[in-house]
Order: C-alpha cells, then sequence, then structure tokens
C-alpha cells in the first residue's frame, strides 16, 4: 500500500502495535490460566450477544487501551442485530468517546 | 477527532436520515444518533453487518473494532434444513501485531501464521484475524453434525480466503442474499474456499469431521499486488469433538406472505450484459491519494453520477493500480458476471466484490428498487483507502 505517513506517524504506530500485542499477550495467558487442560489452551467460540429493535449501542474509548469499541449493555460486546423483513431498527447511538485522538493515550503520554 | 456514525451495509434501505445515511448524520464526542431504519419486505434474509463510516476516521474505528452483524429472519425459507442445525456467527476482525517481539512470535504461532507470502508485497504482516474478539477459539462440532456457520470479514482490509480442511464448504448465501433468491433451483453451491474482501460475507453448511480428523477453518495466502499488504495464510478457528449442551431455538417465524425469490429472465440479463457500460469506476492511487475517475473524495461534493431509478444498469469497475480493491456500494445489491473481459462461469450477486490488479469487473446494478432514493455512496472498501479519498457519491432519483 502507498503509504502518505511521515516517519513520526509511523514510530508512533508501532509503539501502538507494541502496545496492543503486549496487552493481547496477556489477555492470552489469563486464558491459559483459566481453561481446563483437556480443551487446550483455547476458548470455546461464544456466538455474540443477541439483540432486536430497540437497540441502544455506545462508543467509548476503552479504559486500559484506549481504542474505540462499542458498548452494549455495559460491555464491549457488539450485539447481533437481528430483524425481520418489514420491521424497523430503532437504534440510538450515542457517541461516548474521548474528544482525543486514542493514539496519544497507546502512545501513553495522554 | 473520534467523530462516528452507522453504515448499515447491504441493507436495501434509504440512504436519508434517519435511516442509512453516512452524509450528513455524523456524532461528534458527546452527541448522540438516533436511527429507525425501515427494513423492506423483500430484503433477501441473511447475514449483514453494522460498522461506522466517519470519512476520515473509517480505517481506525473498524479496526479497533466498530463492527457488528445483523441477522435478516427468513434464511430457512430458502433452504430449510439450515433451521435443525446450530448456528455460529463469526464476526472476523484484526489483532495488531508487532514485528520481531516475543509476543507477537508466539501470537503467530498459534495461529499458524504461514511464513511463506503468495504475493510479492515485500512488507511483514501487521495484523492477524480474530474470531468474535478471540484468537483461534475451538468451536464444539460432533462427528458428522452439519452447523450453519454466518461468517462476516470485518476487517478494515484483511481479505479472508475461506476454506475447511478436508470437506468442501455448502454455500447458502454471500453478502446476506440466498442463492436461491434469484435462482429458486439453485439454492446451494459447493465450493474449496471461498474469498471474502473486506465487508464480505459467506453463509455455509459445515460438517463436523470423523474422529480423530483434525479440521480448522482457515484463511489461505491471498495475492494483494506488489503494492498490496501482506496477507498470508492462517487458522481462524479449530473445529473439537465436543457435544454442546442446549437445545436449537426455532427460528423466528417471519410473514408467510412474504416475496421469496426475485428471478430474473435471461433475456434481461443478457440485454444488459450485451449493452456498453453506463458508468465506468476507475480506481487510481499515487502518493498522495487515492482517486475514483482521478477525483479524491471530499465530504461537500456533488454526486459523481445521478440514476434514475428503475432499471438495471451495467457498471465496469477498473483497478489501474498494483494492488486489489474491493468496490462497494451502499443500499443495492449488483451481478458481478465478468472479470476482466471473461464472463465468470457462475455470477454471483454482491455488494462487495474484489476488483483484480490491473483488471477489472462488469457488473449488472440492481437500481429498481425506489425505497434507496437519496445520496448514497460507492467506494474501496480498504477503509484506509476511503479515508483518502477513493469514495465518491451516487444520487439515486
Amino acid at each position: 500500500m502507498i503509504s502518505t505517513r511521515t516517519s513520526l506517524r509511523r514510530m508512533i504506530s508501532f509503539a501502538c502495535a507494541m502496545c496492543i500485542a503486549i496487552l493481547g499477550n496477556m489477555q492470552m495467558t489469563a486464558q491459559v490460566s483459566t481453561d481446563s487442560p483437556q480443551t487446550s489452551i483455547s476458548p470455546l467460540l461464544s456466538n455474540p450477544p443477541d439483540t432486536r429493535s430497540p437497540i441502544d449501542l455506545t462508543a467509548i474509548n476503552d479504559p486500559n487501551t484506549g481504542k474505540a469499541a462499542f458498548s452494549f449493555n455495559g460491555r464491549e460486546d457488539p450485539p447481533v442485530i437481528r430483524a425481520k423483513p418489514g420491521e424497523d431498527i430503532r437504534l440510538t447511538y450515542v457517541n461516548a468517546m474521548s474528544t482525543e485522538s486514542h493514539e496519544r493515550c497507546i502512545d501513553g503520554h495522554a | 477527532m473520534n467523530m462516528t456514525n452507522l453504515h448499515f451495509h447491504g441493507l436495501h434501505v434509504s440512504p436519508d436520515a434517519p435511516q442509512d445515511d453516512v452524509i450528513t448524520m455524523m456524532a461528534m464526542p458527546g452527541q448522540s444518533l438516533h436511527y429507525v431504519v425501515n427494513i423492506p419486505l423483500d430484503q433477501p434474509p441473511g447475514l449483514y453487518w453494522y460498522h461506522t463510516h466517519p470519512h476520515g476516521e473509517s480505517y481506525q474505528q473498524d479496526l479497533d473494532g466498530l463492527s457488528g452483524a445483523i441477522v435478516i429472519d427468513g434464511i430457512e425459507r430458502y433452504v430449510p434444513e439450515v433451521q435443525h442445525m446450530r448456528e455460529r456467527i463469526l464476526v472476523l476482525r484484526d489483532q495488531v501485531i508487532g514485528k520481531d517481539d516475543p509476543a507477537s512470535q508466539e501470537l503467530m504461532r498459534k495461529i499458524e501464521l504461514s511464513t511463506r507470502t503468495c504475493s510479492s508485497s515485500t512488507e511483514q504482516p501487521e495484523r492477524i484475524f480474530t474470531v468474535n474478539g478471540a484468537l483461534r477459539p475451538q468451536i464444539a462440532v460432533t462427528t458428522g453434525e452439519q452447523q450453519f456457520w454466518r461468517i462476516v470479514n470485518a476487517s478494515p482490509d484483511l481479505y479472508a480466503d475461506l476454506q475447511v480442511d478436508g470437506e468442501q464448504l455448502e454455500i447458502v448465501a454471500l453478502d446476506g442474499m440466498p442463492l436461491a433468491f434469484h435462482n429458486p433451483g439453485h439454492p446451494v453451491e459447493f465450493a474449496t474456499h471461498v474469498l471474502l474482501p473486506p465487508a464480505g460475507r459467506v453463509e455455509a453448511i459445515i460438517t463436523g469431521p470423523k474422529p480423530g480428523a483434525q479440521a480448522t477453518l482457515r484463511t489461505r495466502c491471498f495475492d494483494t499486488g506488489s503494492d498490496g499488504d501482506p496477507n498470508p495464510a492462517m487458522v481462524l478457528t479449530d473445529m473439537v469433538n465436543v457435544l454442546q449442551p442446549g437445545s436449537i431455538p426455532p427460528p423466528t417465524p417471519v410473514d408467510a406472505r412474504l416475496p421469496i425469490s426475485k428471478p430474473l429472465s435471461p433475456a434481461l440479463i443478457e440485454r444488459v450484459e450485451s449493452s456498453s457500460p453506463d458508468f465506468f469506476v476507475n480506481f487510481t492511487e499515487d502518493k498522495k491519494g487515492f482517486y475514483i475517475n482521478s477525483r479524491k473524495f471530499r465530504p461537500s461534493d456533488p454526486p459523481m453520477t445521478t440514476v434514475s431509478i428503475g432499471a438495471f444498469h451495467h457498471w465496469r469497475v477498473t483497478n489501474q493500480t498494483k494492488e486489489v480493491h474491493p468496490f462497494h456500494i451502499h443500499q443495492v445489491h449488483f451481478l458481478v458476471y465478468a472479470q476482466n473481459g471473461v464472463r465468470l462461469k457462475r455470477p454471483e450477486w454482491l455488494d462487495t466484490v474484489n476488483v483484480p490488479v490491473e483488471g477489472n469487473v462488469d457488473l449488472m446494478m440492481d437500481f429498481t428498487d425506489p425505497i434507496i432514493r437519496g445520496m448514497s455512496l460507492f467506494h474501496c472498501h480498504l477503509l484506509s483507502h476511503e479515508d483518502k479519498g477513493m469514495m465518491a457519491k451516487i444520487l439515486f432519483k
């Protein structure tokens, strides 16, 4: 891909990537300690929560990573929206993200 | 800036507020949007998805995970056996990895990320797939059990060329549209693998492997071109022979008077196919940005084209770059019937299609539905390209 980013931005992105990778690894370690040995280290797939209209969905910044996330019923688990043909999907979408870019947060200087 | 909104990808709904409007509906931090989206009675039942669509910030928000699945009820009307199968919703998203740090190396090992590349891209992979937020989760499937898997590629720019070890995918729907919707006599199609560009969906019947057999859902390596990003092979999920407790809920009943198919006469298709294109979309890029028909999108732009509702149109989408681009248009599906001038053996109804490197696709656009009137969009669904200008407006009149 042709990149138009400056080298500074690349460095910040790299720092972000490192940070996310470390966080990802922490989550994986947590799974290792909670899973039973018979089913190896991976969790069983869970379907996302189901919902139907009316729906409340909020965009937040995750308090730990600063990354954007959908919050639904108090959890960062975007629901499967189900609807019948002929129905209305009524959805209130709240932007509760920070006014500042989260990249500063992941970079450790926010 | 963290502005945001929602796009209801693939739904045949109005592009005007308060429905699928990503042009004028925008929420800054602290603001809210109130959507009322009228799903039409003839919306093809299947898998769609929602994601944010603020021009300039789409890529980062989608990469962070601002996406989810939408299921329109009633697919069992086309393939009745799926109502007795366990349904799995698989949302593919990304996890960012570093290059040489031990944590990233461990993640790459876990998903068996292939170091062999299939493309001329020389860059290192920067992201890997998660399934419903987990890295290589396991799916409980007993031997011989059939399950109905509904998979959406919600990545901003990774392609998923999906295959299941040792079996064929029995495809029921692509991009939310049951195969039987336009071809009532042909409700399923078997394939060894299926390419989902970013935003693509597949719904397929999967059979549990024989005892002792290892079976995984994986993506094959995909060649994105010499200017493209690496898109290596990796494992997405393992099937494990575990009996899952709990009964399968019956499907939500739908109105049996609903239209169940929209067969098109071969004469109509032939007439559109043999006509010269009504509109050309040319994807180009340079170091300053990404373009459609030499124009970089700005939110204040007038429509690049205006269409009177009521007919099928022939569009040709051409890629003049050295990387692939997925073409997407809001509000409608289209029939992909030729690639690089060669007629496809199996034309497909999609809402997002890959356009090959320095190649083109011929599409029959379904602009017949009066419900879609208003200002809409078409764009490259590599979302960083969309953010950097590879998008244009279309006015449905």
